[in-house]
Parts: structure tokens; C-alpha cells; sequence
């Protein structure tokens, strides 16, 4: 049965703060991005540093802090919306990179903010149908890559960063049933055209459409989150931790208080973070278990949604 | 059907700091008006009073008024 065993995350060297933000414009103040997003600092890559790195850098930040061997692994699945090239597939670079065995898959699947618990659902899957024994599934964006320099508000939200998940074949399971969906009406909401085929135009080539994709969330998320829950055969009040893919500020919070969450039972690190969509939820799992905020044993409740529209989510038992 | 009083008075009383606020104020004169403004009448829309709100409604209203009658189909 699959069980979802370790997380690590990576984060790139390069900070960018509010101040940094505001440096060549007068529209916004650092106080100003703080109030309305909700966050601090985001982060960046190099020049030289592209998701196949990130992902890298997760998976082997997994390896040694778990002390995992990686002659283990017998698949990968990975998730980015900004892969190295159009082809070959990143998850075969990232094969051969981290010195994985021959015999090991290896998948990209382009996902945003729902593609952590859409990962999740393809490794239990992979693993109820005996396919796979120890999956590695890894959540890499580099959004900054899609933005331009002058695009303040896009600028102000997404983060860089990648995730690293082992899930395993175990005597017990402890990812729950889903509820996932897709509304492509929704695509041209979130959209960037950057290098692609159907529109190789490099002006304005990241879009959203900021009111529709709340409006998306403000009426999905909610009524998702009650089917999860039922679907498992919970009642609301025995999730011990809601984590939603953390969207923004404004995202969160008009959740948090549609579903009356009590504080205690919400967590949100985006402040530090920002919005590294894939990965935001496995980062804010990290966190929440490194906080202590999750203790054995406990129901943990995760949602990703967003472009597409895509959405998933489970609840993790730990 | 919510009375144009009322509207003011939850408008007030969850979007805007000003007392001095009519049918007649235009929106982007409001102090907390900014690009995320439209996401919070979104939200107040659906809290206040259950209804999912077009953002067209939203971006096309200049006054509170227009919001208001567009929003409750008002002629």
C-alpha cells in the first residue's frame, strides 16, 4: 500500500524582498506588497539554474537527510510547468543526474498548484497496481523564468523552488482516498505563451486573470474540501490540519474563513515562501512537520488547485 | 431583493473606511481601491449575500450605484 514516507524541499540562493520589488517603480511599496500578498520574500534561480537543478537539488537533499538509497528508487515522477526543454523528458535527465538505476521510470507531467496531490494519486496508483515499489516524486518550478522583470503583481507572488517526496510500498497506507476534477473553460485565465508553439510571442507572454482565478477558488476549494471529507467518511471537525496550496494571502484567508477554520487547525508559511505553486504544498508538509504541527497520527487535509483550472486533494494520516 | 441602504451600510461596514460614501462615489476614489479591490467585493458579495458575482459587473461599474443595480439587476 502506498505510503508517503519523507519530504524535502530545496530552495534557491537568491532572495527577492518587497524592497527589491519596488526598485524601479513608484506603483508599489514594499509595505504596500506585504498588506495585499502576504508576502516577504520570494525566490529566484541563476542564470544558469533550471528545474531539472531544483529537482535535483530536492531529491538529493531527500537522499542524504533520510539516508535513502537511491538504487532503491525504481520510478520518478516529475512535475513542471517549466521544464529544461520541450524535449527530451526532464525526468530522464534527472535519471541519469542523480545516478538512478536503468530499470527506473521516469515521467514528466505538466501540472501547477494541483500537481503535488495529483503526484500523490499517480504513486498510489503506480504502487496499488504493483508497479512500483519506492517512487520519487519530485515538484520543480522556475514561474520566474514565464515572468517578465516588469510584471510587479506576478513578480510579487511566485517563488522558485522544488520539492522531493518518497512514497513507499508498505503494510500500511496513509494517503487516503481523492476527489480531484478540471474545468479547461478556465485555461485562458492562467496562461503563459512564452516559446510556445501556438503563440511564440515573448511580449506579455505570462497572463492571469487574477478576480476569475479567485472566483474559481473562492467557489471550488470550499465545496472540495466538503468532498473529501466525505468521500474518506470524516466529519469536518476530525482534520486535525488543513493545508491548501498557498496561493496568496488573500486566497487563503477568504478559504480559511468560508470553511470557519479555526486558526490553530490552518497552517500558512507563504510569507517567507511565496507561491512556488507544485510545490508549495510538500514545502508547507516540511514545515508543519518540522514546527511540530503535525503529530503522529494525525489527519491532514491537502488541496491543490489552480491553472488549468486542475484541482486534487486527500487527506495524509501520519 | 437588498435595499440600497443596506448595500451601503455592508459595503461600508466590510470594504471601505470612509463614512461619507453614497450611491453617487466612484469606486477607484475609494482609499482601499487597488487591483486586489475586486477580488474583495468578490468575497463580499458571496458572504453577504450568497451570490457569485460576474467580475465583468465588477470592472464595468464605475460608481457604487452601477455596482449595486447591475449586481441586483436594479433598471
Amino acid at each position: 500500500m502506498a505510503y508517503l514516507k519523507y519530504i524535502s524541499y530545496f530552495l534557491p540562493e537568491n532572495k527577492l524582498s518587497n524592497n527589491d520589488l519596488c526598485e524601479d517603480t513608484n506603483d508599489f511599496t514594499a509595505e504596500k506588497i506585504l498588506h495585499k500578498v502576504g508576502i516577504s520574500n520570494r525566490y529566484r534561480v541563476n542564470s544558469n539554474q533550471f528545474s531539472s537543478d531544483l529537482g535535483c537539488s530536492a531529491a538529493e537533499k531527500l537522499f542524504k537527510e533520510y539516508k535513502v538509497d537511491k538504487a532503491d528508487i525504481d520510478f520518478i515522477l516529475f512535475c513542471t510547468q517549466s521544464p529544461d526543454y520541450p524535449l527530451p523528458t526532464t525526468a530522464c535527465i534527472i535519471q541519469n543526474k542523480l545516478g538512478l538505476n536503468k530499470n527506473c521510470g521516469a515521467l514528466d507531467y505538466n501540472l501547477g498548484c494541483s500537481g503535488f496531490t495529483y503526484g500523490l494519486m499517480i504513486a498510489k496508483s503506480l504502487i496499488d497496481s504493483s508497479i512500483a515499489n519506492n517512487i520519487l516524486l519530485i515538484t520543480s518550478e522556475t514561474y520566474s523564468l514565464h515572468l517578465e522583470k516588469s510584471d510587479i503583481s506576478n513578480n510579487s507572488i511566485f517563488s522558485d523552488a522544488a520539492s522531493a517526496s518518497l512514497i513507499t510500498n508498505c503494510s500500511k497506507n496513509n494517503i487516503l482516498d481523492f476527489i480531484y476534477g478540471t474545468d479547461g473553460s478556465g485555461a485562458k485565465n492562467l496562461i503563459s505563451k512564452k516559446n510556445s508553439f501556438k503563440n511564440s510571442s515573448s511580449k506579455n507572454s505570462f497572463f492571469m486573470n487574477g478576480a476569475e482565478v479567485f472566483k474559481f477558488t473562492l467557489f471550488e476549494v470550499p465545496a472540495l474540501v466538503k468532498k473529501i471529507i466525505e468521500k474518506n467518511g470524516l466529519n469536518f471537525e476530525d482534520i486535525d490540519l488543513f493545508i491548501f496550496h498557498q496561493a496568496s494571502k488573500v486566497v487563503l484567508n477568504a478559504i480559511k474563513r468560508k470553511l470557519k477554520i479555526p486558526d490553530e487547525k490552518f497552517f500558512n508559511n507563504i510569507i517567507d515562501i511565496g507561491n512556488t505553486v507544485s510545490s508549495t504544498i510538500p514545502v508547507a508538509l516540511k514545515d508543519a512537520i518540522s514546527k511540530k504541527k503535525i503529530k503522529k497520527g494525525q489527519l491532514v487535509l491537502i488541496v491543490g488547485f489552480g491553472v488549468g483550472y486542475s484541482w486534487a486533494g486527500t487527506i495524509i494520516r501520519f | 431583493m437588498i435595499e440600497a441602504g443596506q448595500f451601503i451600510d455592508d459595503f461600508k461596514e466590510i470594504l471601505v473606511e470612509e463614512e461619507d460614501i453614497s450611491l453617487k462615489t466612484n469606486l477607484k476614489d475609494l482609499d482601499s481601491y487597488d487591483s486586489l479591490f475586486v477580488l474583495e467585493i468578490i468575497q463580499f458579495f458571496d458572504e453577504k449575500y450568497s451570490m457569485n458575482i460576474e467580475v465583468q459587473i465588477i470592472q464595468e461599474s464605475v460608481t457604487l450605484e452601477d455596482l449595486y443595480k447591475r449586481s441586483f439587476n436594479i433598471n
